[in-house]
């Protein structure tokens, strides 16, 4: 190690914690209701509240499909036929755990180019804003 | 006949790159999507420190474009390349400056590489909160770059580069390869 590598390594680490510090933590509002939002390649396709448990079965044109589970509060992807499997090692998004996943609010299936997150009614009304 | 050697030199690099990728994808996939060791960056170091810049970009595209349509994955080809192209870019702007040891050039790369993933995939999923996600990968990217760039460091340090590879000639048949 030499003189300016330790610089880029102090560069590194304190970028990573200047947004580990930023990043969205919890819903402040523990009452507002929320909703999943389903959006593939970045264009919103649905948006759910958390209030019932169902499945919901997403089919995409070219084979693609995936299965999230809807519950009180939260959401989880239970099938998907990508190749890696990703989106169901992400686990469970709920309103309590979102500071403590890497991803935060959402799960994403790459290949499949699908993001689900978890948004509150505030976020929604932003978000359809045209 | 220097270009001769540079072209074999180039198409063994690349064909260790490929199997180091292969092997890597028998590694347990971790629950944190995007962390990998890469160890085919150490040979994309040396690659820099031996072949130049213009041969390491070709050497660069031309394993992930391999790599990703013999692994079955072509969805991700894109990914990979964005991640391969700024990594590449910032270690070739720091490799020759006093000061830097390939270890910080191998940490330059690990999280340039991360970054560039990450930016093309907020693009294309149109998810700027995905940034936060850097928080974790880059400090990963270090530890990974770290390695990568010790084990090329030690490789070099071992097998001194031929003499005739240093001259700095562009590998031009390699173009029409991919």
């Amino acid at each position: 190690m030499k003189r300016r590598d330790i610089i880029i390594l102090v560069i590194v680490l304190v970028a990573s914690l200047t947004l580990y510090l930023l990043r969205p933590k919890a819903i402040e509002d523990p009452s507002a209701v929320a909703y999943l939002r389903i959006s593939i390649a970045g264009q919103t396709q649905e948006l759910i509240p958390l209030t019932e448990e169902r499945e919901i079965r997403i089919e995409q044109n070219n084979g693609d499909y995936n299965v999230i589970q809807v519950f009180e509060g939260g959401f989880r992807m239970i099938e998907s036929n990508c190749y890696n499997q990703d989106c169901i090692l992400q686990g469970e998004v709920t309103v309590d755990n979102i500071g403590s996943r890497a991803l935060a609010n959402e799960i994403i299936c790459l290949p499949h180019q699908l993001v689900l997150s978890l948004v509150t009614e505030d976020e929604t009304v932003l978000e359809l804003e045209p | 006949m220097i270009k001769t050697r540079r072209l074999a030199f180039a198409a063994v690099l690349i064909s260790i790159m490929m199997v180091l990728g292969y092997l890597e994808s028998f590694l347990p996939v971790s629950p944190i999507p995007g962390i990998k060791l890469g160890l085919a960056n150490s040979v994309l170091i040396i690659s820099l420190y031996w072949l130049g810049i213009p041969a390491s970009f070709q050497i660069m595209l031309i394993k992930n474009v391999l790599l990703g349509l013999l692994l079955g994955n072509p969805m991700l080809i894109p990914y990979s390349v964005s991640g391969g192209i700024l990594s590449l870019a910032l270690m070739s702007i720091l490799y020759k400056r006093r000061g830097i040891s390939p270890i910080g050039v191998g940490i330059t790369g690990g999280v340039a590489h991360n970054i560039g993933q990450v930016l093309l995939a907020m693009i294309i999923l149109g998810t700027p909160s995905l940034v936060f996600y850097l928080a974790i990968l880059m400090p990963a990217g270090a530890v990974m770059g770290f390695i990568t760039g010790t084990v090329a460091r030690i490789l070099m340090g071992h097998f001194p580069p031929h003499k005739h590879l240093k001259r700095q000639t562009i590998i031009q048949t390699e173009e029409t390869k991919p």
